[in-house]
């Protein structure tokens, strides 16, 4: 998948803004709009797609990077992702029951937070080496 | 690792974003080294001993 060209960290923003806004809007078709399954699974897929584009902007943003910011970012995700797993395995736990975690219905609805520890991770990271 | 990167680069009248710019890395990592909170590559620390014109056992201590 080839994402478009430009600078690597302008290209993870406007992918991200791209994503951002096909998901809002499949949410927002989902739940106002009647809408045929061809037209749903196209509002889905734009979706993904983007967010594949985000993907590739971010590893070519982690490839032009230098060398100590590339240990922050390995740091960052060695904190984050099993942080996260952590989360949404103590989500699903509770939802398994019968406890709503802070308003979140289902599990689905937890997963944009996945991102708070990465920017911990991060924060963390970077308190390491300044 | 101790090292005399700030030392060094003061006898050059260099700032940290100039010796950035030459290394090819981010002002934060040539810092980092210069605070001894970051051990560079061996391939920077070579970098960094040629930029200098000097051994990599005069700037590097263990």
């Amino acid at each position: 998948m080839d994402a478009p060209t430009g600078t690597p960290r302008g290209l993870v923003l406007s992918t991200l803004a791209a994503f951002v806004a096909c998901t809002l809007f499949a949410l927002f078709a989902s739940e106002l709009l009647q809408l045929g399954p061809l037209v749903r699974l196209a509002v889905a897929g734009a979706a993904v797609v983007t967010l594949g584009f985000f993907l590739v902007a971010v590893v070519r943003l982690v490839r032009s990077l230098d060398e100590l910011h590339r240990r922050v970012q390995l740091e960052a995700l060695a904190i984050a992702y099993p942080t996260t797993l952590l989360l949404l395995f103590a989500v699903g736990q509770l939802e398994r029951q019968g406890f709503t975690v802070w308003g979140f219905e289902r599990l689905r609805d937890v997963w944009p937070l996945a991102v708070v520890p990465y920017f911990v991770g991060v924060a963390l990271a970077w308190r390491r080496y300044r | 690792m101790k090292n005399a990167l700030r030392a060094l680069r003061a006898e050059r009248g260099w700032s940290q974003e100039n010796l950035a710019q030459r290394l090819d890395v981010s002002r934060q990592t040539v810092n980092a080294i210069e605070r001894e909170k970051y051990d560079p590559s061996l391939e920077l620390a070579f970098k960094l001993a040629r930029l200098l014109g000097k051994p990599i056992e005069a700037l590097f201590e263990p």
